[in-house]
């Protein structure tokens, strides 16, 4: 009798390192299971191994199906199913096409244009039959972990972009305006929802040289004006220039705006962080 | 390692999980087959799974019994271009039919392998023979199942399935020619139904031209929209990617071969893959 598996997202990278640990190879999750806007579980199948099974079991995140289901010894694939429903989650494989006519479900998965695409709200296709991306309120393209595909902007924490994707181990990558990008700068809830070019994304192949790294301004935050900052050293004389990116403490990334007009120590800041009073600010040469 | 003569006894369809005999007229062997498609060092693989070419390991251990999963098997051509799975939970396994017939089990959610690096040109054939025993569901036809494709450059695999006397088709994608997709594309293929085993060959004859030959016979003759070369790296078994599973699928005999096939050549790979996976051929 064969073997299914589900861990959660947040548990996926951790799941993955004990099994290659323990003897059994790298990415054993793979599978992505979805509920919502974006990805939620990694599931696996395996046949038929008492060692496999015994160091699943060890990983207390994770969730089996192994044995006789109600008497019946389910396939590959109505077992895997199983486990991801009981989960509350869809398979994105076994997801329905996109009907042209009725009425899709709020919740559900379909699939179209070799993607999935999660219905926000239930609406006739009968009615709103074009391609699902002309109703973004309707319908929108949930992105597939494992793949490049061409950026879009993120509606929540489950579909924004991450600097580590838990089924690659690496930063997640998008395509957008003729260039493949990935991620270097994300919120301070590790998510990044900017489009690329503004904040947060680098060209593949165009990392910054190794001359270039965080200095030291030697300025220090000082206090906070609504969404700006004030700083310890005049701003003109700390080389900023507007766009370039800077750093406030060890992680909060960010980029310099301006000075505040008719100030001289009062920094305007794109995208907000949370900085506090004493964070060193640091730029980006 | 595995050798022809171990496989076979030197026989090739001589063994009882061979038909009786098929080449016996002929004087063919696995071993002159082989040397006919390979011998000149013509770049590819011919993989069969058995237990003398499967292992639970990188080559040390091997599969002894059905069941057994296998992280390597063998390649037979004499290009080393084993098939590998390091991950435990993707590896497939090894069964044996009641008629005794082996062959790799893919589970249909994240079981394939792959060959390393393989250099090949833009003139290939390839052939498999596969069955499945589990139905397609409806909805499950939106994408082609890669019994063997190209990895690197994904779907240029799709399958033509005969069944019942009726040619069936997945939805074609690429078959090493950009744009060889359309019309002989989608199949509703019956929920409930099972496939019977399968042998079919994909054969790219020139650089416009592409034959389909199913079961001995030619199914498609088609003029390719785009001559772009083909060029992949790597050859994967199992569903056409990794990401987009859905079907199960048992899989007696893969080949690869950079180079196109002499009719004879075909006829005799035909019927090694009828053999191996008890389909009559047409």
């Amino acid at each position: 009798m064969s073997i299914s598996a589900l861990v959660p997202i947040a548990h996926l990278l951790a799941a993955n390192a004990a099994l290659e640990a323990a003897g059994h190879g790298p990415e054993n999750f793979s599978v992505p299971a979805y509920a919502g806007t974006g990805a939620t579980h990694a599931a696996l199948h395996c046949w038929d191994s008492p060692e496999f099974l015994s160091a699943l079991q060890a990983i207390p995140q994770v969730t089996i199906l192994s044995g006789l289901v109600n008497g019946i010894d389910l396939d590959s694939i109505a077992r895997t199913e199983k486990i991801i429903e009981d989960a509350g989650a869809q398979w994105g494989s076994e997801s329905p096409a996109l009907p042209n006519s009725g009425t899709v479900t709020a919740g559900m998965l379909y699939q179209f244009d070799e993607a999935l695409w999660y219905v926000i709200q239930s609406f006739s296709r009968s009615t709103y039959n074009a391609h699902p991306n002309t109703y973004p309120a309707l319908i929108r393209r949930v992105r597939n972990p494992q793949a490049v595909e061409s950026w879009q902007q993120p509606i929540d924490q489950y579909d924004a972009y991450k600097a580590l994707n838990p089924f690659t181990g690496q930063p997640d990558q998008a395509t957008h305006n003729g260039e493949t990008w990935y991620v270097t700068g994300v919120d301070g809830s590790g998510n990044n929802v900017w489009e690329p070019g503004v904040f947060g994304w680098t060209i593949v192949g165009q990392e910054p040289g190794p001359s270039e790294t965080w200095v030291d301004t030697g300025a220090t935050i000082t206090s906070q004006a609504g969404q700006l900052f004030y700083v310890s050293l005049p701003i003109d004389g700390l080389g900023l220039t507007a766009g370039q990116a800077i750093r406030i403490g060890p992680t909060l990334e960010t980029t310099f705006v301006q000075v505040w007009p008719g100030t001289t120590m009062l920094m305007q800041i794109n995208p907000y962080v949370a900085a506090t009073a004493g964070m060193k600010v640091w730029k980006w040469a | 390692m595995t050798t022809t003569a171990s496989l076979f006894d030197g026989k090739l369809f001589k063994s009882g999980l061979f038909n009786g005999g098929i080449f016996e007229s002929e004087g063919i062997t696995l071993a002159s087959l082989i040397a006919s498609l390979f011998g000149d060092g013509e770049q590819g693989g011919l993989w069969l799974p058995g237990p003398d070419t499967c292992y639970t390991d990188n080559g040390t251990t091997l599969c002894t019994a059905p069941g057994a999963l296998v992280y390597r098997m063998d390649d037979l051509s004499g290009n080393g271009n084993h098939a590998i799975q390091a991950t435990e939970a993707a590896r497939p396994a090894l069964q044996q039919t009641a008629g005794g017939l082996w062959y790799l089990a893919f589970d249909g959610v994240d079981d394939f392998l792959r060959t390393g690096s393989v250099s090949i040109s833009e003139f290939h054939s390839m052939a498999t023979a596969v069955n499945t025993t589990t139905p397609i569901a409806s909805g499950r036809n939106a994408d082609p199942v890669g019994f063997i494709a190209a990895a690197g450059s994904y779907n240029m695999a799709s399958i033509t399935i005969y069944r019942g006397g009726t040619v069936i088709k997945f939805r074609t994608r690429y078959i090493g020619l950009d744009d060889f997709s359309s019309t002989d594309a989608q199949i509703v293929l019956d929920a409930n139904s099972n496939l019977p085993s399968t042998v079919l060959l994909q054969e790219r004859i020139t650089t416009t031209s592409l034959k389909k030959y199913i079961n001995g016979g030619i199914a498609i003759e088609r003029t390719a929209a785009s001559t772009a070369p083909v060029d992949p790296a790597i050859w994967q078994f199992g569903p056409h990617e990794r990401t987009a599973q859905f079907q199960p699928i048992n899989i007696f005999a893969n080949f690869v071969r950079a180079g196109t096939l002499t009719d004879s050549n075909r006829e005799q790979l035909h019927e090694l893959l009828a053999a191996r996976s008890g389909a009559t051929l047409v």
